[in-house]
């Protein structure tokens, strides 16, 4: 239970991303000097990610399946974006984030439903396999249930390598009492972190601990994050954005 | 006079082999991945025996890094062409040496880039993956090191200069008799440390060890890949019986990874 397994070829790891397309996607926020849409500074990351997945599982000049990653996109209802489950190498074939387009509400329970029937069906084939991650981002409060019970019972899902992970990205302009001035060098949000935000505090009472081989990892490419850390981003600017698909990747590689 | 040069599109069984005074284990595995793919190896593994003298490379390519296997094919050779060169007086000064080598790892980047520039990728793959392996060629293929020379300091005494360098986390044991003498090395598993085609050595992590410097009567190494490391649990290097069976279990795991071993007693 230390999330040491390697992702390989014969053990993959899976990561869901979940995607809130709300209306409120559509606001503007910063991204490196510039206005863009949430929405696209979203992409932008997520397609960075994906990169990065690829940029860890080449061996020569072949693409290794170390990943599989599911893409679920939610308001009201939920999308399977990627049509079923996908290894990495199938996703570099495709575009996935080219047509999204946002919705109305945030049926924020109804989406981590979505995902708790996947892993469930998921998990007995994952046993050998790096614990599975959900990887959630979102701007705003849940429409619909509370996701808390929901999302609690999947982080009590596990396999022999960890309970499953699930991590936080949300977008706010108004959560750190303090702006993060440098990505590279914010130790991360911790467990007694204040957050000026109701819904943030939640999210972060439902973000995992940040694993210490993840964290290595992230110290590897320049990240100052923490010991004690947990999973969850505040996605006040693009760069924290792109920091938090960083991670939802960082799973050990051979 | 004996060479032996890894194939990194098969596998080479463990073989033994006498070569006097030499009594030489070797083999060479791609990974389970690797060999259901049939792809080249990112192991490389030379050694060669004449007049009383081995010289050895071995060479772990990073996969992360571009087409590891360039850089651990290339840098075997060069490596093996400069352990030649020597006098055994040169071997005996770990200092002078290590300059040395750190100089020639330098002056052989041009070389190496030029090969990486040259390395064509099949025209079918993904736009991202293509993407992918450009930005990783700016970078440079690497790989980690271990090469050394054990020559023989009588014709009939098993006394014997041995000369190691390396860099990067391939393990490197030595015995003197039944005791192993590993600790001399004060030997630092660092896979962060390797040579680059593009920045040469990454990390600063050259080491050398000469045998004169201990005043042990080292008789026996055995320098293999990480991909090897379910051996080193055992105090001494199994029997050429039970080395394929633990090469099987390495390559069985899902973590497996290329294979490279030598063990040389004299």
């Amino acid at each position: 239970m230390d999330y040491r397994i390697q992702a390989t070829q014969q053990t993959p790891a899976y990561i869901i991303y979940l995607l809130d397309i709300s209306a409120s996607m559509d606001q503007l926020m910063d991204a490196g000097g510039e206005q863009k849409r949430r929405m696209d500074v979203v992409t932008a990351a997520l397609n960075s990610a994906i990169r990065q997945m690829v940029f860890r599982s080449t061996k020569g000049s072949r693409l290794s399946p170390r990943y599989k990653i599911s893409i679920l996109a939610y308001s009201d209802r939920v999308f399977d974006v990627l049509g079923g489950i996908k290894s990495i190498d199938e996703v570099a074939r495709m575009k996935p984030l080219e047509n999204i387009k946002t919705q109305r509400l945030t049926d924020t329970a109804k989406a981590f439903a979505s995902v708790e029937k996947i892993l469930l069906k998921e998990l007995p084939g994952l046993q050998d396999c790096p614990a599975p991650l959900v990887c959630h981002m979102t701007d705003g409060a849940y429409t619909g249930e509370d996701p808390e019970p929901v999302v609690k019972r999947i982080m009590e899902l596990k396999v022999p390598d960890g309970r499953v992970l699930v991590e936080n990205i949300f977008i706010s302009d108004e959560i750190m009492a303090e702006p993060i001035a440098d990505p590279k060098r914010w130790p991360g949000i911790m467990p007694d972190t204040r957050l000026n935000d109701e819904y943030g505090m939640k999210l972060k009472r439902l973000s995992s601990p940040l694993p210490e081989s993840y964290r290595e990892m992230m110290v590897e490419t320049g990240y100052q994050i923490e010991p004690g850390a947990l999973m969850m981003l505040p996605g006040t600017n693009g760069d924290l954005v792109s920091l938090g698909f960083q991670m939802s990747a960082a799973t050990p590689v051979r | 006079m004996f060479s032996f040069l890894c194939d990194q599109r098969s596998e080479t069984p463990i073989n033994r082999l006498y070569e006097d005074p030499f009594f030489c284990l070797y083999g060479y595995a791609r990974s389970n991945e690797t060999q259901q793919h049939n792809d080249v190896g990112q192991d490389y593994l030379i050694f060669k025996i004449d007049d009383r003298s081995c010289a050895f490379v071995l060479c772990d390519g990073v996969s992360l890094s571009f087409c590891g296997d360039i850089a651990a094919r290339f840098l075997s050779h060069k490596l093996m062409d400069w352990l030649k060169v020597f006098h055994l007086k040169d071997l005996q000064d770990k200092d002078v040496m290590k300059e040395r080598l750190e100089a020639y790892l330098h002056d052989i980047v041009d070389e190496a880039t030029e090969l990486v520039d040259k390395k064509t990728l099949p025209p079918s793959m993904p736009v991202l993956l293509k993407d992918v392996l450009e930005e990783k060629r700016k970078q440079g293929s690497e790989a980690m090191f271990v090469c050394g020379r054990v020559d023989m300091l009588s014709p009939v005494a098993n006394e014997a200069n041995v000369f190691l360098a390396w860099a990067g986390d391939s393990r490197i044991r030595l015995w003197d008799q039944e005791e192993e003498i590993t600790n001399l090395l004060g030997h630092d598993l660092n896979s962060n440390q390797r040579w680059s085609t593009k920045r040469g050595l990454v990390n600063g992590g050259l080491q050398t060890f000469v045998s004169s410097d201990v005043d042990n009567c080292i008789d026996h190494l055995a320098v293999y890949s990480d991909g090897f490391q379910v051996i080193d649990q055992f105090k001494t290097i199994p029997s050429a019986e039970f080395l394929p069976y633990y090469m099987s279990k390495s390559l069985d795991s899902p973590a497996s990874d290329d294979i490279s071993f030598l063990e040389l007693l004299w």
